[in-house]
């Protein structure tokens, strides 16, 4: 039992289906529960083969938020399991109109996925178009433990290590801006940085229930800074185009124990430690760890809008 | 409608109701309320057949001194309000007009008057008698600027129409005081279902006596109740210690969340209820 994660590079859309067939068809034969995210005009292609056999799902409505699609695929692969079905997903992200980091993160998923459903028997194809930017094209090449060429899978040489992927998508965060309304935290009584944020966001229209989660999440944040870091702990506020920043820093060297780097992977049970910093992940829109010698920062992002 | 209000903060003037589903919840309300009153030397009124060491709450307390020196008042049920064996709501009216007579004459700034009647409800027409009763010592206890009633009713007793009778006529429901309170945060113990109800903020800063008050719960119990409707903010610690707290308890244990505010609620689905085993929403 384990997932199969496999590449479809494709260039015309004759080979496109020349993968996509095959995959869905074998699920479709071993009564798994199969789903198909693609955009508008290969759903329609699927559609006149498959019918209603398959689910569709409009790309923009399944990935909307890295954590939870992991979470939501790999809840939905354990549920079928309980039930003795397996799940095959058919998925392809529209990538026009992301900004670069929002790639990145997206690709981190394409490698993390490889760990958090590993114990799963789900089986994922993810096509990726000749004509998609190089670090899109590259990205898929490390991430995928297989490739399908003429139609099979076969290994892919060019695979990395998640870990090591996830790595390389961490860049050096700049410093936070000057203009950072800044705070020292002391006592794990957080009501005051609540409200601090909660007015700074209300002037950017931020309210209602992603405020509150993004209160819930620096709650988090700040506590386990407060109770395991190094003081001083300080926390920033700040804007940057459309979303808020929340930075929660210490000078404690944080050795997270996670191999995939911290809260990346959802917890087994919420009893285990790391149910934190991966429902901080669920929570918040893009969530940065940066931990060294000279301390630890983490920062949380919320787009004023959803 | 009603309005809530805990043991210490009732005031002379409510003429308050305690429907109560099992000793341990009657004595946590009227225990302390007597405790309370004498404490500061109120005069308080029991109408009641139990010695002063047996009364609800104050099990085994002896409290011949207070009896002594005029400060409590026990009256048996059969003086205070039965005529051939029923209820009659005048002499229960005439009982407690006199006692608030002699109180005032003997100057107290404060008089507590309680009865438990679910027994009236039993006989024929009881429950109309005690709603005459009911109604009359409303008139007379609102306006008073020293007088304080509990009316105690044993639900188990009482028919779901009864209960809503008794219901309307109480404006006030009287409940435990808080296991904690500050100005951020408050704990108080339910019985109906059990369990605990938070309001304000639950952070990190006050998870001591979140555990301190989980663990004061009868362990017996299957699950356990916790009402959020007043809570502002729930951190994921809490909610990392109410997945302990299931876990201590046993495969039986569930913490079940009522009435959870939108804010919290969409939290708790972004997080994902199955990440969080043994706390259930319950849909009221």
């Amino acid at each position: 039992m384990a997932l199969t994660h496999v590449a479809l590079p494709y260039d015309a859309d004759e080979d496109f289906l020349e993968g996509a067939f095959p995959f869905l068809d074998e699920g479709l034969e071993r009564d798994e529960t199969v789903l198909a995210v693609t955009c508008e005009h290969k759903t329609g292609l699927l559609r006149e083969k498959f019918g209603a056999q398959v689910r569709y799902v409009p790309p923009a409505a399944f990935y909307e938020h890295p954590a939870r699609v992991v979470s939501r695929v790999l809840h939905q692969m354990e549920t079928a399991a309980e039930r003795g079905r397996r799940v095959r997903l058919l998925a392809e992200p529209d990538w026009k109109g992301r900004a670069d980091w929002e790639t990145v993160e997206w690709l981190r998923l394409e490698a993390l996925v490889n760990v958090a459903l590993a114990r799963t028997d789900g089986s994922i194809m993810c096509p990726y178009h000749a004509s998609l930017p190089r670090p899109v094209l590259d990205g898929a090449r490390h991430t995928h433990p297989l490739l399908a060429r003429d139609g099979l899978p076969r290994d892919n040489p060019a695979y990395l290590d998640p870990a090591v992927f996830s790595a390389m998508c961490d860049p050096p965060l700049p410093p936070a801006p000057g203009h950072a309304l800044e705070m020292p935290l002391r006592s794990a009584d957080l009501r005051e940085p609540r409200a601090l944020i909660t007015v700074y966001a209300h002037r950017y229209g931020l309210a209602g229930h992603r405020l509150h989660q993004l209160l819930v999440a620096l709650t988090e944040v700040a506590t386990n800074a407060l109770s395991h870091g190094e003081p001083p702990v300080l926390l920033r506020v700040w804007e940057e185009r459309d979303a808020l920043l929340c930075e929660v820093s210490d000078r404690g060297h944080w050795c997270p124990s996670e191999r995939h780097g911290p809260g990346w992977l959802p917890p087994g049970t919420a009893g285990s430690p790391r149910l934190g910093l991966w429902a901080v992940r669920m929570l918040c829109g893009r969530v940065q760890v940066r931990t060294g010698v000279e301390g630890t920062r983490i920062r949380l992002h919320t787009p004023f809008r959803a | 409608m009603y309005v809530r209000r805990s043991v210490r903060d009732l005031l002379p003037g409510d003429h308050a109701w305690l429907p109560f589903c099992c000793p341990d919840e009657q004595g946590h309300v009227i225990g302390s309320w007597i405790a309370q009153g004498l404490r500061i030397r109120d005069k308080v009124v029991y109408v009641t057949d139990a010695e002063h060491w047996e009364l609800p709450g104050l099990y085994g307390h002896d409290l011949s001194p207070a009896v002594r020196a005029g400060l409590l008042t026990l009256l048996p049920v059969g003086e205070a309000c039965l005529t051939g064996g029923m209820f009659d709501p005048e002499k229960m009216l005439q009982t407690v007009a006199d006692e608030i007579a002699k109180a005032e004459e003997q100057e107290f700034r404060g008089i507590r008057i309680t009865a438990e009647t679910s027994w009236a409800l039993d006989q024929p027409f009881g429950d109309t008698r005690l709603m005459v009763c009911e109604r009359e010592l409303a008139e007379r206890v609102g306006p008073s600027v020293s007088v304080t009633a509990i009316c105690q009713t044993d639900v188990r007793r009482c028919s779901p129409a009864q209960f809503d009778l008794l219901a309307e006529q109480h404006e006030v429901r009287v409940v435990p005081d808080p296991d904690f309170d500050d100005p951020v945060l408050s704990i108080t113990r339910t019985y109906r279902p059990p369990g605990l109800r938070l309001c304000g903020e639950l952070d990190a800063a006050r998870h001591t006596h979140f555990v301190e008050a989980l663990n004061s719960l009868p362990s017996q119990e299957e699950a356990i109740h916790l009402d959020l409707s007043e809570l502002d903010f729930l951190s994921l610690s809490a909610l990392r210690t109410m997945v302990e707290y299931t876990r201590r308890r046993g495969s039986r244990g569930a913490v079940v969340l009522h009435r959870v505010p939108p804010e919290v609620r969409s939290t708790l689905e972004v997080v994902g209820m199955h990440r969080l085993p043994g706390i259930r929403l319950d849909e009221d």
